[in-house]
C-alpha cells in the first residue's frame, strides 16, 4: 500500500487494488460531492446551524451509545434454538414469540460457522475483525462446553479466517478459510484433535502473488479420513476450488472448469456417503452444482433451478442420498430474494419461499436440518425500524399469493417493549433473516426481541431438535 | 496537521488520539465527501439521492464527532453512518413510492433520472447502473472498493463481515460491473 497526500486538499489513498478495479475506480473520480450536498456548505453558509430535533444521532445518542457499550463486549452473537415449537404461518408470521433467543458471544469475533459434535460440546468459527490502522483479521475460535462459550486456543495467524467447520466427532473437527496477506490469499485449514486447533499443511494453489486469491469456504467429512473442502481459486478468472482429506494429507482435486468471464466458486459442500457428495455455488449469474459419484467432479445439470435472475446457491445440508437442501439468493438488486432448492433423488428444484418485501431485498447464508421436516435457513436482510421485513405468502406456483401488495409482519409500533430503544432499532441496518421448514412449508420466523443489527452467517442443529445460528452485530455506532 | 498525526491517518484514515489532537470536522469533510458521495451513489443509483444522503451522513456525524471516543477511526465510523442514511433513505423513498402507487411489490433503488444522465458519462452511467442491479450487500462492497477505495480489511470494519467475506462477495459483484462496463 502506498500513500500520496495532497495537503492542499483531499488526501488522495492509493490502495490494494487490482488494475481493473483501478480502472472502474478512477471512473467514479468524475463524482465530486456538490457543495450543495455539504455538512461543510450548510454550516458554513448558515443554513441549517441547528440539527433538526429528529436527527437520529440527538434523538438517541445517549441510548445508542449505552447499546453500543454492550455490543463492544458481545460484539458476535451466538443465537441457541431450544425446543423448537414455533410454528408459524404465513397470514401472521409475527403473532408469536421466537423459540430463539439471544446469547452472548465473549470476544468481538465474527462467527460464520458452528457445529455441535456432541450434547454440550460445540464449536464456532470465525475471525475477530480487522483492527484500526493495519492491524489484520485473525482467526477466531469459540467452544461452549454446555455452560456457555468461551474463547478457544488454538492457531490464530494473522491474516486467518475461518468460514466452514464440521466435525466428524467430539474430538475430531476441520476448521477451513483462508489467510491473506499483501493483496493475496491462500486456503487455510485448522484441525482439531481432541486438544487444541493447529493449523494443518495444505498445498498452495496457483498462481500466487497479489492480486490472486484462494480460499475455502465448504467442509464436509465422510468419515475421519474422507473429508473434502471447497472454494474458490481466482486467478485469471475464478474457479471452483476443491481439496481432498484421505487420512494423511490435503491434496487439490481436480475439477470441471467453468467457462465464462465471471467463472464459478463453490461456497458449501455435504456428504451421505464415500461416493456421493454435493457442492454448491455460483457459475457466472447461474446456480452451480457439482457432484462427486465416486471418481471425479462433475457440473449437475439443474433446468428445475433455473429461470431465476442471479442465482447463488450459499449453503447445503443433506438428510440423505434422496434429501438435499440449499439455500442462498436469486435476484438483482431490491429483487433480491432468499433462495431454497431441494433434491429428493432425482432432481434440484426450486422450493417457493415467503416473498421478503424489504427494500433492499432478503438473502439467505445456510441451512440445517435437525429431521426431515425440521429444517432452518438463515440469513440477512437491511432494515430500519421493524423486527421482521414485509412478507408476502407465496402461492403454489412461486409468485406472490393475493396480488403484490405486502402485508405488513411487524410493523415498529407493535414491537414488544424489550427491544433496543428506537435509535439502535431505528438505525439497524441490517436484520437477521430466519425461515424454517416444517410440514412442508417454508415461513419466516421472527427474530428473538431484543435481537439488535445483526446478520446471521451458519446454522447448525443436532438431532434432538436443538439449533444454533451465529453470525455478527452490526449496529453502527453514530 | 495531517502530516504530523500518527497511525492510520498517515496512510489517509483519521485517528483522533486525544482531545487535544482532534481533526478538525472541516478536514474529515474535505477527505471524505467525495469517497462518500460516490459511495453513495455506487449503493443508491441516482446523483440526487446521493447528494441527499451525502449531506445528511456529514450533518449526523458532525453532530456525533466529538462523542467519537478517542483512538476511534474515523472512516468506518464514517461510512457505517452512511450505510444507515442510505438504508433509510431506501426505505422512505419504497415507502413513499406505495403510497404513491407509483410502484408495487418490493421497493426499488432510484434510477438514474432523465437529467442526471447528462451528467455523467456514458461509462460511468453504465458501471451505476450496473451497480444497481447488484444485490444489496455486494452494492455495498462494490461502493467500498471503488468509491472508497477501502480495503477488504477496511470493508470488513465497516460491513462486520471477514475481509475474506468482503473479497469473495465482491470478486463477483465486481467481475459483473466489469461486463457491464466494457472492460
Amino acid at each position: 500500500v502506498s500513500v500520496t497526500e495532497d495537503l492542499t486538499g483531499p488526501a488522495t489513498r492509493v490502495e490494494e487494488l487490482g488494475p481493473e478495479e483501478r480502472r472502474l475506480s478512477d471512473l467514479l473520480d468524475e463524482l465530486h460531492a456538490p457543495v450543495s450536498a455539504s455538512y461543510y456548505a450548510h454550516h458554513r453558509l448558515g443554513m441549517a446551524t441547528v440539527l433538526p430535533d429528529e436527527a437520529p444521532e440527538e434523538r438517541g445518542g445517549r441510548h445508542g451509545r449505552a447499546i453500543a457499550a454492550v455490543v463492544a463486549l458481545a460484539a458476535a452473537v451466538a443465537i441457541v434454538a431450544g425446543y423448537l415449537t414455533l410454528r408459524e404461518t404465513p397470514e401472521a408470521p409475527a403473532a408469536a414469540a421466537s423459540a430463539w433467543h439471544l446469547v452472548s458471544s465473549p470476544s468481538g469475533e465474527t462467527l460464520a460457522a458452528v457445529a455441535c459434535p456432541a450434547a454440550g460440546d460445540c464449536w464456532a468459527v470465525g475471525s475477530t475483525l480487522p483492527g484500526s490502522g493495519s492491524t489484520p483479521s485473525r482467526v477466531g475460535i469459540e467452544h461452549d462446553d454446555g455452560s456457555g462459550w468461551t474463547v478457544a486456543t488454538g492457531a490464530t495467524p494473522d491474516g486467518g479466517v475461518l468460514d466452514a467447520l464440521t466435525c466428524v466427532g467430539a474430538g475430531d473437527c476441520w476448521a477451513v478459510g483462508e489467510i491473506s496477506g499483501a493483496g493475496s490469499s491462500q486456503p487455510l485449514i485448522e484441525q482439531y484433535a481432541g486438544q487444541t486447533w493447529k493449523r494443518v499443511t495444505v498445498p498452495t494453489v496457483g498462481p500466487t502473488g497479489q492480486g490472486y486469491f484462494a480460499g475455502l469456504g465448504g467442509v464436509a467429512c465422510v468419515t475421519a479420513d474422507d473429508c473434502w473442502a471447497v472454494g474458490s481459486n481466482t486467478g485469471v478468472a475464478q474457479q471452483p476450488l476443491v481439496l481432498h482429506y484421505d487420512g494423511m494429507a490435503w491434496s487439490v482435486v481436480a475439477g470441471p472448469a467453468i467457462t465464462g468471464a465471471a467463472g464459478g466458486r463453490l461456497s458449501g459442500v455435504a456428504c451421505v456417503g464415500a461416493d456421493d457428495c454435493w457442492a454448491v455455488g455460483a457459475a457466472g449469474d447461474a446456480p452451480l452444482v457439482e457432484r462427486w459419484a465416486g471418481s471425479q467432479w462433475a457440473v449437475t445439470l439443474t433446468p428445475s433451478l433455473g429461470g431465476h435472475v442471479d442465482t447463488w446457491l450459499a449453503g447445503l445440508t443433506c438428510l440423505g442420498p434422496e434429501d438435499c437442501w440449499t439455500a442462498g439468493h436469486s435476484g438483482a438488486g431490491d429483487t433480491l430474494q432468499p433462495f431454497i432448492g431441494h433434491y429428493d433423488g432425482r432432481a434440484w428444484t426450486h422450493v417457493a419461499t415467503p416473498h421478503i418485501a424489504a427494500a433492499g431485498g432478503a438473502q439467505l447464508d445456510a441451512v440445517a436440518c435437525a429431521s426431515a421436516d425440521d429444517c432452518w435457513a438463515v440469513g440477512a436482510y437491511p432494515g430500519a425500524g421493524s423486527l421482521l421485513p414485509e412478507i408476502v405468502p407465496m402461492s403454489p406456483g412461486g409468485s406472490p399469493a393475493g396480488g403484490s401488495a405486502p402485508a405488513s409482519a411487524a410493523p415498529a409500533s407493535a414491537a414488544p417493549a424489550s427491544v433496543p430503544p428506537v435509535s439502535a432499532v431505528a438505525r439497524a441496518a441490517t436484520m437477521p433473516l430466519i425461515e424454517h421448514y416444517a410440514g412442508g412449508t417454508w415461513t419466516v420466523v421472527r427474530p428473538p426481541s431484543g435481537m439488535p443489527s445483526a446478520e446471521l452467517i451458519g446454522v447448525s442443529c443436532d438431532a434432538q431438535g436443538g439449533c444454533r445460528a451465529v453470525g455478527t452485530i452490526t449496529l453502527a455506532r453514530g | 496537521m495531517i502530516r504530523n498525526l500518527p497511525g492510520r491517518l498517515a496512510q489517509g484514515g483519521v485517528m483522533p488520539q486525544d482531545a487535544d489532537d482532534w481533526r478538525p470536522f472541516d478536514e474529515v469533510y474535505r477527505q471524505f465527501a467525495d469517497p462518500v458521495y460516490r459511495f453513495c451513489a455506487v449503493q443508491l443509483g441516482s446523483l440526487s439521492a446521493a447528494e441527499e444522503v451525502t449531506s445528511q451522513t456529514f450533518t449526523t456525524a458532525f453532530a456525533a464527532y466529538e462523542r467519537l471516543q478517542p483512538g476511534s477511526d474515523v472512516s468506518p465510523w464514517l461510512f457505517r453512518i452512511a450505510r444507515n442514511a442510505i438504508v433509510d433513505q431506501r426505505r422512505q423513498a419504497a415507502r413513499a413510492a406505495r403510497e404513491l402507487a407509483l410502484l408495487s411489490g418490493a421497493g426499488r433503488a432510484p434510477a438514474l433520472a432523465a437529467g442526471e444522465l447528462a451528467e455523467v458519462r456514458d461509462d460511468v452511467r453504465r458501471l451505476l447502473v450496473a451497480a444497481g442491479s447488484l444485490p444489496w450487500r455486494d452494492r455495498q462492497l462494490v461502493g467500498l472498493r471503488l468509491g472508497a477505495r477501502m480495503t477488504f480489511q477496511e470493508m470488513a470494519l465497516v460491513t462486520g463481515r471477514s475481509p475474506a467475506a468482503a473479497r469473495r462477495a465482491s470478486e463477483r459483484a465486481l467481475a459483473r460491473v466489469r461486463r457491464a462496463v466494457g472492460m
